[in-house]
């Protein structure tokens, strides 16, 4: 009897004791925006990066009493934008579009703000898969050509792509690298630049985002070897995934947001809680169904977010040493 | 097909299509004529107004917006010499000296004429042959590339007004602000002085606002309180409108520029920019009549850079229609409008949705038609501001100029910048060193120096790969002669005053 009157008070207080720090942590969020919410994307206006975060606001946006603003603030890679969050105080009204170009800044001498010490991920929003994709005209079939041609002719393979030592440069040498083959890096301004070098037969092909390469590769103007996941491409049924055929290599672009480190927990649960209900809002999922952002699953919660993003630099940091740009 | 061409002129005219294609006119103008926003952000900005509209009136609205803002350049550079866009920069240097000499109305006018023949030429060029202007783009590679900016670099003698050893010092020091900023290849930091600013490199517009705009007010403002030069009387429309014998004059120069500017436009890896000071270029190399004119108010320099770089939105939008590439920023914008209305712009568009591609066709006749009544009010509007002394005038012209600069990328930085850049330009002035040359090298050094460095690495290190195809080889050989002609011809030049 005695015991069970324990029991019940204890459940009780404990009962009183969430509650109470419940309503607490409620009141605080209700508080929390008293004005709008700032995104900063760190690209110009009108790119995928830019594309992604409008739409994901789109849905926030009902969410928001005050509403929020996305403010483009290109420069440097993507550094510009990075440092300013960096340096606005830890509220939770600025939050950042982080890319892959982030992790991999991380792992570079000069970085002036680290996406692992200076930030808490909020989550993941997108996993972008890439292709391995040569002219409709190559002479390269499959990638076993392809591969076979690379090993027997060491660094003749000439690959083009955008950023150099960036995400780009890493995914065409990462993967090459993967299967044994020396790849030439050839760096482009753009996505349309190297479309065209690669359909005019200057250049044999580039590892790229598959959404943007698609309408050219159902007209045959270009050919995708392999796309780089575990399974195939519900858009491409009849080309093989890298995992198919034996290359254990499934890295892809990633979008996802955060705060600087230091932002109050219950200010970051309540933004993690509104952007989660804006990747849930018609528009966004018809929006990452018409560029293929589907075809993996891009969301993480915060620690995984963190945990991927520390696997992911890991990774890079490895490939960046090869390539000579790390020490 | 006169069918569907038909029925596209009947979806096109339309009541709200009509109505967004002058509203997109007229915002595309605006953000042309301001130089701190560029077309494609001018087309980014009621991108986002396109959501809720029919397809077809979103794409005549978006065109008309980028047929606007390529045409709205001319304004803000002839009246105020600010280029408004990047791709008006040799309109500034020929059409602000000829309304500094009062022939503002005229170099206005010759603008406009001369920007909606070539927008319409390069439709009809577009019309009649988009295959074969997608598949001579596709030839440049790399090498095409470099031959193609060092043709263009070639003419820096064309444009040094004198001197050639100043016009090259000029032209160098371009070269070498091109350099600054990440190097393309390796990743490289290069004269960035750790800051962030410069990890982009120098902003045309901010090095050219500096140059050209800020520069001249600053030599202006040594001699106080006088009446703006290019103070004109407006007289009746007519009096005012060029003869028709001005254009068979340079019936060559409006032959050629428009076609250069297709061509060019069609290229992903140049542009409006590029297209335009090509043209003025080949115009100042083959000037038959006043050579010495140029870089001090020739009418066939402006003629041939505004009907280029007009011209270079029909050949961005055949590469866009028939492969779905953008050959611009601005086209970019449109993929983005293509998606947002569920269509992939790529070569099965065509036979998808003709509707949609050969409406598009015929717009792009009608906004260019539109835009010589909407521009040419907008000119008659503007031609009024010139009445204002210059102290008032030349004080507008200086914020728009801080604006310009700073809107660009939100940056206190791209601002500071500017004011460096117009005391350089300030000296250079003072010096008698030309500026158009180093505007022309800042412009091509970026594309020269990565394309000859990926066609070497394309060619395994070998200089031969630079002149193994026909194109990169004829490009070359045109730039040697245009280099070494005017060397042998006028020995004397190099080094005098």
């Amino acid at each position: 009897m005695k015991k069970k009157m324990v029991c019940l008070s204890l459940t009780l207080s404990l009962a009183l004791l969430l509650g109470g720090g419940f309503r607490i942590s409620t009141a605080q969020a209700a508080d929390f925006p008293e004005r709008a919410i700032e995104i900063v994307v760190p690209f110009g206006a009108g790119g995928g990066s830019d594309t992604a975060a409008r739409a994901v606001a789109e849905g926030m946006k009902p969410l928001l009493k005050h509403g929020l603003v996305v403010t483009n603030m290109p420069g440097g890679g993507a550094t510009k934008g990075m440092l300013h969050v960096s340096q606005q105080p830890a509220d939770g009204y600025t939050v950042l579009a982080v890319t892959t170009s982030h992790l991999i800044d991380a792992v570079k001498p000069k970085t002036r703000a680290h996406i692992l010490n200076d930030f808490d991920p909020l989550c993941r929003i997108q996993w972008d898969t890439s292709g391995v994709i040569v002219s409709g005209e190559s002479k390269f079939k499959t990638i076993e050509e392809l591969i076979d041609y690379g090993k027997k002719n060491p660094k003749m393979l000439k690959f083009a792509g955008t950023s150099p030592g960036g995400w780009s440069e890493i995914q065409t040498v990462a993967f090459f690298k993967t299967v044994g083959v020396q790849v030439t890096f050839v760096p482009f301004d753009s996505g349309a630049e190297i479309k065209a070098a690669i359909l005019g037969g200057h250049i044999h092909g580039a590892v790229e985002e598959l959404a943007e390469t698609l309408p050219l590769i159902n007209a045959g103007k270009l050919r995708a070897l392999c796309v780089i996941m575990d399974k195939r491409h519900p858009a491409l049924p009849d080309v093989p995934s890298a995992v198919e055929r034996g290359i254990n290599y499934t890295h892809g672009l990633m979008r996802a947001w955060a705060v600087r480190k230091g932002t109050p927990p219950e200010r970051q649960k309540f933004l993690l809680e509104v952007i989660r209900k804006a990747l849930e809002n018609p528009t966004y999922v018809k929006y990452i169904k018409d560029n293929h952002l589907d075809v993996r699953p891009g969301y993480l919660g915060p620690e995984e977010t963190r945990k991927y993003w520390e696997e992911e630099i890991a990774f890079f940091a490895e490939v960046l040493k090869d390539l000579g740009y790390v020490k | 097909m006169l069918e569907i061409y038909a029925q596209a002129f009947a979806t096109v005219l339309l009541p709200p299509n009509l109505l967004a294609m002058v509203l997109g006119a007229l915002w595309g103008l605006l953000a042309g004529a301001l130089p701190g926003i560029s077309t494609s952000m001018g087309v980014v900005l009621i991108l986002s107004f396109t959501y809720t509209l029919s397809p077809m009136t979103a794409f005549v609205l978006l065109v008309g917006a980028y047929l606007g803002g390529i045409t709205g350049g001319g304004i803000t550079s002839i009246l105020f010499g600010i280029p408004g866009e990047p791709s008006s920069v040799p309109t500034v240097i020929e059409g602000h000296a000829l309304a500094k000499q009062g022939k503002a109305a005229a170099a206005m006018w010759t603008y406009l004429l001369c920007s909606i023949f070539g927008g319409l030429f390069s439709v009809l060029f577009m019309i009649v042959a988009t295959p074969l202007i997608a598949d001579f783009a596709l030839r440049f590679g790399p090498a095409e590339y470099f031959a193609l900016t060092i043709l263009g670099l070639s003419v820096v003698s064309g444009l040094s007004g004198g001197s050639m050893l100043k016009g090259f010092l000029s032209c160098f020091f371009g070269l070498f602000l091109a350099t600054i900023g990440t190097d393309g290849i390796t990743g490289e930091e290069r004269f960035t002085f750790g800051t962030v600013t410069l990890l982009g490199g120098v902003n045309f517009v901010v090095a050219m606002v500096g140059l050209l705009a800020v520069s001249e007010i600053m030599i202006e403002a040594e001699e106080p309180f006088k009446e703006y030069k290019g103070m004109v009387e407006y007289r009746g429309l007519l009096q005012e409108l060029p003869r028709f014998s001005l254009f068979r004059k340079y019936w060559l120069t409006m032959i050629r520029s428009p076609i250069i500017g297709t061509i060019v436009g069609a290229l992903p890896g140049a542009g409006a920019t590029i297209a335009a000071f090509l043209a003025y270029g080949e115009a100042a190399r083959t000037a038959k009549h006043e050579p010495q004119k140029f870089g001090k108010g020739a009418i066939e320099g402006l003629m041939a850079a505004e009907s280029a770089n007009n011209a270079s939105t029909g050949g961005s939008m055949t590469i866009l229609l028939s492969l779905g590439i953008p050959g611009s920023n601005t086209t970019a914008m449109l993929v983005a409008a293509f998606m947002i209305h569920g269509m992939q712009p790529g070569p099965l568009l065509l036979s998808q949705r003709p509707d949609v591609i050969y409406g598009i066709f015929v717009a792009m006749i009608v906004i260019n038609l539109l835009l010589l009544v909407v521009a040419g009010t907008a000119i008659r509007l503007f031609l009024q501001l010139n009445r204002l002394p210059y102290s008032v005038f030349s004080a507008a012209i200086l914020i728009l100029c801080v604006v310009g600069a700073f809107g660009i990328n939100n940056s206190v930085d791209d601002m500071m910048l500017m004011f460096v850049f117009s005391l350089i330009g300030y000296f250079m002035r003072k010096f008698g060193v030309p500026v158009a040359p180093c505007i022309l090298a800042l412009v091509l050094g970026d594309l020269a120096e990565l394309s000859l460095r990926r066609a070497l690495l394309l060619a395994g290190g070998s200089p031969l790969g630079l002149v193994s195809g026909p194109i990169s080889a004829v490009l070359l050989l045109g730039a040697l002669v245009s280099i070494v002609y005017p060397l042998i011809k006028k020995p004397k030049m190099l080094g005098a005053s």
